[in-house]
């Protein structure tokens, strides 16, 4: 993720969900760790790889992974934690304004089919996609500003 | 051991610091001419330089050995910030409550180790390589120097206490859950009963609930919670807080994202 022209942080509001859970016979509720939960996200055009980007922000930063989501986008997965740092989906181009619109769609499609490669992130990636799903409007909006649309 | 700690923190910046001026005063002195100065100072310069040059390697070999050291001991300025941040969240779920002890509840910062031995060989109770959840630090001033060690192995069903079930979970737990029924209040007179149950749904065996309530004569938490704390990505410790008390906030309603954030900032800094 470099050369990538980025938006401002922008909140997110991922609240997460307890859950019970029953461990030789004793019960607890489990709540996802903060570090979990991503806080921000931001978007970003690269110009060099013609990709639009998200990237999302966590207590804890980590150098990233990349992996293919089924060939249609890329994700980036931190190297030691695991969690989803952000995905990134092939644009014709740079982005006019009622195609930014279509490329968020574009990324929120890719959020879902992406797989976490560890099973106890699993939350995580949901979480993400939930915030994202939130938020989708403000990131479309923060991305056509700096663009000049 | 909090002073252990310190004693030994400074003796390593101690150690690092007279190395490094004895290899900048014996590279002066080798440097300087002895001729130039007058007697007795060019004998004692000459000598002085002649002795430190051999000495030279063993200094060199203890800066290199604290410079090692250094940045996996923290400092006691990092140690207060962690134990003013523990207190801080222990003062904020408990609130002020007249005529309850203040050690009755605590939070506890426990250190994940793959070694551990305790001093008190009645504690082996356990092969030492398992993996261990440690205290590392405790809110308050009682209670300080002492703390039972929890089993946190790398297969997580073994994992004990509710230390160990963070450790595994690697997400923040709540036992029992915030609605349901405390754990029953046990003090030594407590029922074999009353301690199976304890020791079901704290995740002990009922042989350390047993062994606790004869060496302390005083009873064990009503609720648990706790929180995963991460240094670099993966997973340091734990914080517990352990409450006998009622509290006066639920352990939802503190920043337990800010607390996270700062103990990383904490543990992390200078590695």
């Amino acid at each position: 993720m470099s050369a990538i022209q980025w938006t401002e942080w922008i909140t997110l509001d991922a609240k997460p969900e307890p859950m019970r859970k029953k461990v030789r016979g004793g019960e607890m509720l489990v709540m996802p760790s903060p570090y979990d939960v991503p806080d921000a996200v931001r978007a970003g055009y690269d110009f060099g790889a013609n990709e639009l980007v998200i990237q999302f922000r966590y207590i804890e930063s980590d150098s990233a992974i990349v992996r293919d989501i089924r060939q249609v986008a890329k994700m980036y997965v931190g190297r030691h934690s695991g969690r989803l740092m952000g995905i990134a989906v092939s644009v014709d181009g740079f982005p006019r304004d009622s195609e930014v619109g279509r490329a968020a769609e574009h990324i929120k499609r890719a959020l879902k089919r992406a797989r976490p490669l560890r099973p106890e992130r699993e939350e995580n990636f949901r979480i993400a996609q939930r915030g994202f799903e939130r938020t989708q409007s403000r990131v479309v909006e923060a991305l056509a500003a700096p663009l000049g649309q | 051991m909090r002073t252990g700690r310190r004693v030994f923190y400074w003796a390593v910046v101690s150690v690092l610091w007279i190395s490094v001026a004895a290899l900048a005063v014996i590279a002066t002195l080798k440097l300087s001419k002895p001729e130039r100065f007058v007697a007795p100072f060019d004998n004692v310069i000459a000598r002085v330089a002649a002795v430190g040059v051999d000495f030279a390697p063993v200094f060199a070999f203890a800066l290199a050995l604290a410079q090692a050291i250094r940045p996996f001991l923290l400092s006691p300025a990092q140690f207060d910030a962690i134990h003013r941040i523990l207190t801080g969240l222990r003062d904020y779920v408990v609130g002020t409550q007249t005529g309850v002890p203040y050690h009755f509840d605590r939070a506890t910062l426990f250190r994940r180790r793959r070694f551990y031995l305790p001093l008190n060989p009645k504690r082996w109770r356990r092969w030492p390589m398992s993996g261990w959840l440690v205290p590392f630090e405790r809110s308050g001033e009682a209670t300080r120097h002492r703390g039972s060690c929890f089993l946190a192995p790398d297969d997580g069903d073994r994992a004990e206490g509710v230390a160990g079930q963070t450790w595994a979970q690697k997400n923040i737990v709540f036992v029992p859950p915030p609605n349901d029924p405390p754990l029953p209040d046990l003090t030594h007179t407590s029922s074999e009963a009353e301690m199976q149950e304890y020791a079901r749904r704290s995740f002990v065996e009922v042989a350390w609930v047993r062994q606790w309530l004869r060496d302390h004569k005083r009873g064990l938490a009503t609720r648990y919670v706790g929180i995963p704390v991460e240094v670099k990505s993966r997973v340091w410790g734990v914080i517990v807080l352990d409450l006998r008390s009622p509290a006066t906030q639920t352990a939802q309603d503190a920043n337990l994202k800010l607390i996270a954030t700062c103990m990383s900032a904490i543990l992390g800094r200078g590695r």
